[in-house]
């Protein structure tokens, strides 16, 4: 259940980059990034709001667990000069690598208190398809 | 230089759903949504005054095509949902059956608009599917797997 959430979330990311591009090729990159913010913000507010969400103090919460946002930001304008100057495939190749990498010792040493899935040899191999079946989309 | 940005690019993307998920174990998703649109903005803004960016682009925004507009609610959709998903999966299974989606997404995006369809590509998603679905078999074997842990060993031997 959660697996398909999953892809429905990664087939989302696509129609966003769509709009999100033609945003930008509209009107450049940062205005396009705090229009999206902007039209973001008032849309969460409004769920929040109609949802009946109730405000929680954020006292007592490790600052760097409220900086999701920011570190998001970073990620767009890292992407942005990549693209730029190595160009689509090697940017995905090496985005691809730091993804895989990154989760899988998160996943194994269980950082920020997340839940620990051990690295096992085994693993290598559900590694290796997901990196020849990542291979097989960024170069066809 | 730029092939250090390149891997921060995807390594940045998983610290940032942890981020999210940490900081919906304390407030919830809903209000961990709008945090992350909070401080997301405050940063743009700050970006924006610093790099001297104009206001000239709002009258552009007529003219722009009508999709372009809702891309920051369709971000609500994604950053809400992989906060929910990260808390239940594993990150390498979230981050990747994420990636296959997209690029399923793609394929389709890519067909509406007249390219062709690429058996590549499709055989490339049903990879990544399988090495999920089989890692994921073997984290369901482990917990099976009565583990012995060190660290609860008495301290004065």
């Amino acid at each position: 259940m959660y697996k398909l959430l999953a892809m429905f979330s990664g087939m989302t990311v696509a129609i966003m980059i769509l709009s999100n591009g033609l945003l930008v090729e509209s009107i450049g990159d940062t205005p396009a990034l705090l229009f999206i913010h902007i039209t973001g913000l008032i849309g969460v507010l409004l769920l929040f709001y109609t949802s009946k969400g109730y405000w929680t103090t954020l006292k007592g919460i490790p600052f760097f667990y409220l900086l999701g946002g920011v570190t998001g930001v970073v990620s767009v304008y890292f992407t942005n000069l990549a693209f730029l100057s190595i160009g689509a495939t090697v940017t995905l190749m090496l985005s691809l690598v730091g993804r895989i990498v990154t989760s899988t010792i998160i996943d194994h040493y269980g950082f920020m208190g997340m839940k620990k899935y051990p690295f096992v040899p085994l693993k290598l191999l559900g590694l290796a398809l997901i990196s020849i079946g990542a291979l097989f989309l960024i170069m066809f | 230089m730029i092939f250090i940005i390149a891997l921060l690019t995807g390594v940045s993307i998983v610290i940032a759903m942890v981020q999210n998920a940490k900081l919906a174990d304390y407030i919830g998703i809903k209000q961990c949504s709008v945090m992350n649109y909070v401080t997301g903005l405050t940063t743009v803004t700050f970006v924006f005054i610093i790099l001297g960016e104009s206001f000239e682009f709002i009258p552009k925004l007529s003219t722009t095509h009508a999709l372009a507009y809702f891309g920051g609610l369709m971000g609500i959709i994604v950053v809400t949902t992989s906060t929910v998903i990260i808390r239940k999966l594993s990150i390498i299974a979230a981050t990747m059956l994420m990636y296959a989606g997209q690029l399923m997404m793609g394929i389709v995006i890519d067909y509406l608009r007249g390219i062709d369809l690429s058996i590549g590509k499709i055989f490339g998603c049903i990879l990544i599917i399988a090495g999920v679905y089989f890692n994921t078999l073997v984290d369901q074997r482990l917990a099976k797997i009565p583990r012995v842990d060190n660290t609860s060993l008495p301290l004065d031997l």
